[in-house]
């Protein structure tokens, strides 16, 4: 999980891939999140609170996951996808050199699974050659956690920080 | 809501353990599954982050043995305590049969045990749950931590109900079978009621 | 039902010129049954091909040409040709000497073969 500190700078290199991708793949949501569930990049919410909610549910449904997978006896997924009528869901991995992140998309006929998917991988490439994602940091002690956890959606919040 | 099947005498009830952020609810299952015998228990399920914060939830599957002709199982689940994990609390605390309350007994957290509280109340009038009558069982954890707030003045802040409190040091285990035995008998006493059967407690 | 689309879009990659064949899903966008040279992204045409059909017809149906059966797209190197075939479409990617009326003609066939 990011540290406080580093996020506003994070956040700032996340936002151009994030934009291009919402943008070639047409999609309505996309958030991209560490494996705790901390805010990196979001687009599309109009509400903190909403993000906040996927947030925590996204890391929890990749968690789950990957749980399962393992007593499936597969190593990892690719992806997740859910196919409803007017929405689909698209969540999958994000792996960097340092830590593996959670994307999620959210998508209507705009746009397609395959459609998504491919320009996920591009999405995962370039995340991935980052400069910011290549160094592994000293972790700081536990009693910042939650509050590095707010800090993310501070930094990428439509509107003010911690709202219910 | 527990499970009750007379067709094969099973009865299963989920038991969750509730509070603050690293007020030691992960630990008291840890010890319970550390040391209930092989044949009484299940695997122990944890999700969670990297720094063994619960993300999701941890579950243990307990066997309480046959009490008045049904077999009796407990499921056991944590729920993460940070604020920020809110959406997936309410998901783990759904069907819940009752909830042990675990407060962390330090000065630093007492806000934290205060917040974690209503916010428990919230999510069961969420639920339609008559936070009253709610089978529930605080735990003060963390006795063994120097300064702690005295289980008297804890008790008059968060036991407005005057539900059974147990002192603990879950990591050690003290109090973590005691909370355990009260939590369950209350809610297999609440399901004797609601099914109108005398289910007693061994 | 396997053995069909794999007989059809085998049977299209060996048309001279041919660079691959592939059968897609329309809505997701995704390949059911490919053969592919190497160089050619399957991922990337089945997604990109599907959408364009997609929209295509959309198009052709609300200037009330009715249902789309054809897409072709002619690029500097190469070509790509898509054949509706019922809820999935026959995509096939050519090279720019093809002949391209015989791949036309072999890919309508193909699409029978399976609609």
């Amino acid at each position: 999980m990011m540290m406080g500190s580093e996020l506003p700078h994070l956040i700032d290199a996340l936002r151009p891939p994030i934009q291009r991708f919402v943008r070639e793949s047409r999609a309505r949501i996309a958030l991209l999140v560490s494996s705790a569930g901390q805010v990196l990049a979001q687009h599309g919410f109009t509400r903190s609170y909403q993000v906040r909610n996927v947030a925590s549910l996204a890391a929890a449904t990749h968690a789950s996951s990957h749980a399962l997978a393992q007593l499936a006896g597969a190593e990892r997924w690719e992806h997740l996808y859910h196919g409803g009528r007017e929405r689909q869901l698209f969540l999958a991995p994000l792996r960097t050199p340092i830590e593996d992140l959670i994307l999620v998309v959210i998508f209507d006929a705009d746009s397609s699974l395959g459609i998504v998917r491919l320009f996920y991988e591009n999405l995962e490439k370039e995340v991935a050659a980052l400069p910011e994602f290549q160094q592994k940091r000293e972790r700081r002690d536990q009693e910042s956690f939650e509050h590095d956890l707010e800090a993310g959606l501070e930094y990428t919040s439509p509107d003010a920080a911690s709202e219910d | 809501m527990s499970l009750v099947n007379y067709s094969t005498r099973e009865i299963t009830c989920k038991i969750v353990y509730y509070g603050p952020g690293r007020s030691g609810k992960t630990s008291n299952l840890q010890y319970i599954h550390a040391f209930v015998p092989e044949e009484r228990k299940g695997p122990m399920v944890s999700l969670a982050t990297e720094t063994d914060r619960t993300l999701f939830f941890d579950f243990l599957p307990l066997d309480l043995g046959t009490i008045s002709g049904f077999r009796t199982r407990m499921q056991l689940y944590t729920v993460p305590g940070q604020v920020y994990y809110n959406a997936t609390r309410k998901l783990v605390l759904r069907g819940a049969d009752g909830v042990v309350f675990v407060a962390d007994s330090q000065p630093e957290q007492w806000e934290e045990n205060i917040e974690s509280l209503r916010n428990l109340h919230e999510n069961l009038l969420e639920e339609d749950i008559d936070v009253k009558t709610f089978p529930m069982v605080i735990q003060y954890n963390k006795r063994d931590l120097p300064g702690v707030i005295p289980v008297a003045e804890l008790d008059d802040t968060l036991n407005f109900r005057g539900v059974p409190a147990f002192p603990a040091a879950a990591v050690a285990g003290e109090g973590v079978f005691d909370t355990l035995k009260a939590a369950s008998k209350l809610v297999l006493q609440s399901l004797s009621r609601r099914f109108g059967q005398e289910i007693q407690q061994p | 039902m396997n053995a069909l689309f794999n007989a059809a879009v085998e049977r299209l990659s060996r048309v001279a010129g041919v660079r691959g064949a592939l059968l897609v899903e329309s809505e997701a966008g995704v390949p059911v049954v490919s053969e592919l040279r190497e160089g050619v992204n399957e991922t990337a045409v089945a997604a990109l091909v599907a959408s364009l059909f997609r929209r295509t017809g959309a198009a052709s149906e609300t200037a009330d040409f009715g249902r789309l059966n054809t897409l072709q797209l002619e690029a500097d190197e190469g070509h790509v040709v898509a054949v509706d075939a019922g809820e999935l479409i026959l995509v096939v990617v050519a090279d720019h000497d093809a002949q391209l009326g015989l791949v036309r003609f072999e890919a309508h066939r193909a699409a029978e073969s399976i609609a």
